[in-house]
């Protein structure tokens, strides 16, 4: 079948980031060498954003909201599978995505300036992380993924050694492609052995093959479904494969940090669904048991660590990986539900709220050590922030805000993703993952109002003082209303996330 | 016909390659005039000597000119794969090879005004 313009429309989102990640390349270029003005490029990044974003909209009008069935595109000649695939599921994330970039674009400007680090390309590269992004939710073929994993990858290379006079972001570099190259290779080895297994490289088809193999000889499948999902695991910083991270998120420049943290998190999520979904079609695997000790582990151990941190980045890190446990839970009740009754349409709602729900909450906990940071003195120590609940009113009561719902207090959006999860695992019979994941909660409210307590209820002479950004403003005001609005009043998002799993299924 | 039989073709070629390597350096050693000088004998007459410490510095520049080799040497490949499918990928193939020239093209623009062409 011959390429239709249909699979031009249904792609669009991801054309049209490209079409601007390499206008603005051209712009940057224009420019010459030297330092340059961002605010143009940085406008014109948004506005790209914002382009991406109305295709998504119209998209949803047409495949998401289940009145269309979705669209297999790109389908190439001599009977393979299709290449991307556009449903609601797809059309959530790629909204959470593009929120992840504005954000990250808005508390970027003011840091990049007062950074010395005026390159144009940040911004460019942004964009082609984002449409990577896009593709890796989209991607219904495990070559298609594997690209789509690398386009993102890349582009986050070289953002996070951005500052190149920087050691540390020079170590965050290597250590990040080092183990983002290693855990590729990993993932090529584990689609080659299930390309193997089942014939195909396309989902639908391993799906197929998959509920035909008995587990006794299904061996090949086996050990290529156990590297595909230690890679993935690699890439969401799961315990044991979390090293990486802590120092990867540390010295990166601040924003990438945050973009990593809730952009690429939720796109490996998007696809580690997906392909697990596929790969554990029916019980050939005992997939559940693996995902459940994982989910534990990354859990516990994420929430531990994070107690004994004193860099306010690293205890972020921590917390991420945490969180990336919470929503192994999900996947370990979707992937149940999947094997018994083949239903998609549990646990997959519940990753997709809670990671809009865990992006607007990081991305504004980010924004607050952005507004912070400056040339030389970056007070990223968590002693640092001592007495700005006196001194800084607004910000405090906002980085209060982000903090209570990263821990999973009500009335915030935490509070709500964090039930969706629990209750998905409960109603697949996994209490015990849902009793440790609200125990391990109980241990991240010590070190989250750590430092709450210390804005408030202690007093400093001399403090560190905000340089006011009207764009970090901007993007705190706009988390801070998401991650509350979201709390009290969830039903219309959650409905939204729901619509998209059950165009889900395939 | 035996599972290895079939490899039979594969021994003949491997053989037939040592006969000629074989046959065509003892030419050169029977006939060939020797007048060494230190030059020739270096493995590689120009470039870098081969013995010597492995912790040697390069001019940065030496892997933007390699990257940028790299990229028009695979333009190269693809072209010479669209160029046999021409005819059948018919305007779709032209308009992707055109947008895919594009893309290379902004990217040598901007190597070229970053100053990835200048030597000093």
């Amino acid at each position: 079948m011959p390429i239709s313009p249909q699979d031009f429309w249904c792609s669009s989102p991801i054309l049209i980031l490209c079409g601007f990640g390499t206008l603005l390349l051209i712009v940057d270029a224009r420019c010459g060498k030297g330092p340059r003005d961002l605010l143009p490029i940085a406008g014109l990044s948004l506005f790209g954003l914002l382009a991406a974003g109305a295709a998504v909209l119209l998209l949803w009008g047409e495949f998401g909201s289940g009145g269309v069935a979705p669209v297999e595109c790109f389908t190439p000649m001599g009977g393979m599978g299709a290449a991307i695939r556009c449903d609601g599921y797809v059309l959530v994330f790629d909204a959470v995505f593009l929120l992840a970039a504005g954000l990250t674009c808005l508390i970027s400007l003011g840091y990049l300036e007062r950074m010395d680090l005026r390159f144009g390309e940040f911004f460019a590269l942004i964009l082609f992380a984002t449409a990577g992004m896009m593709l890796m939710a989209s991607a219904m073929d495990l070559v298609v993924a594997l690209l789509s994993l690398e386009v993102m990858s890349i582009a986050l290379y070289i953002l996070c050694g951005l500052a190149r006079t920087d050691l540390r972001s020079n170590e965050s570099a290597l250590k990040y492609f080092i183990i983002g190259a290693f855990s590729s290779a990993v993932l090529v080895y584990g689609i080659a052995l299930v390309y193997g297994a089942t014939g195909s490289t396309a989902l639908p088809d391993i799906a197929r093959a998959a509920s035909r193999i008995d587990f006794a000889r299904g061996d090949l499948l086996l050990v290529g479904s156990a590297l595909i999902v230690t890679a993935l695991c690699f890439k969401i910083a799961a315990v044991p494969f979390h090293g990486w991270a802590p120092d990867a998120y540390e010295g990166a420049p601040t924003p990438v940090t945050a973009f990593m943290s809730t952009g690429v998190k939720a796109a490996a999520f998007a696809m580690f669904a997906r392909i697990a979904l596929s790969l554990f079609a029916s019980y050939t695997i005992p997939a559940t048991e693996v995902l459940w000790l994982i989910a534990m582990l990354t859990m516990i151990g994420g929430n531990l660590a994070a107690v004994v941190q004193t860099n306010v980045k690293r205890m972020l890190a921590y917390s991420s990986i945490a969180h990336a446990g919470y929503l192994l839970v999900g996947l370990v009740a979707a992937v149940d539900r999947r094997q018994t009754d083949g239903s998609v349409t549990v646990g997959t709602p519940d990753i997709a709220f809670y990671l809009i729900a865990y992006t607007l909450m990081t991305m504004g906990a980010f924004a607050v050590v952005v507004w912070f940071g400056r040339r030389r003195r970056e007070y990223l120590l968590i002693e640092d922030f001592a007495g700005i609940g006196f001194r800084h009113p607004f910000i405090a009561i906002a980085f209060s805000i982000f903090l209570l719902s990263l821990a999973g207090i009500p009335p915030t959006a935490g509070f709500m993703a964090k039930f969706g999860l629990f209750r998905s695992a409960v109603a697949t019979g996994h209490t015990d993952l849902a009793v440790i994941g609200v125990l391990t909660s109980v241990i991240s409210v010590y070190y989250y109002l750590r430092l709450v307590v210390l804005m408030y209820m202690r007093e400093t002479e001399t403090g560190i003082t905000p340089t006011y950004s009207p764009a970090t403003t901007l993007a705190i005001v706009v988390s801070g209303y998401g991650v509350l609005h979201l709390g009290l009043f969830p039903g219309s998002l959650w409905r939204l996330a729901e619509i998209g799993a059950q165009t889900l299924a395939w | 016909m035996s599972p290895l039989a079939q490899y039979f073709p594969i021994a003949v070629l491997v053989l037939f390659a040592i006969v000629v390597a074989v046959f065509l350096i003892g030419l050169d050693h029977f006939l060939g005039p020797r007048q060494p000088n230190p030059t020739k004998l270096e493995p590689y007459e120009c470039g870098i000597l081969g013995v010597g410490t492995a912790r040697q510095r390069f001019k940065v520049g030496f892997y933007i000119v390699a990257l940028l080799f790299l990229l028009f040497d695979v333009e190269t490949v693809f072209l010479y794969t669209w160029v046999v499918l021409f005819m059948p990928l018919g305007l779709i193939g032209f308009v992707e090879v055109a947008l895919f020239l594009f893309v290379l093209a902004v990217g040598l623009y901007y190597a070229w005004r970053k100053g990835a062409l200048e030597w000093e």
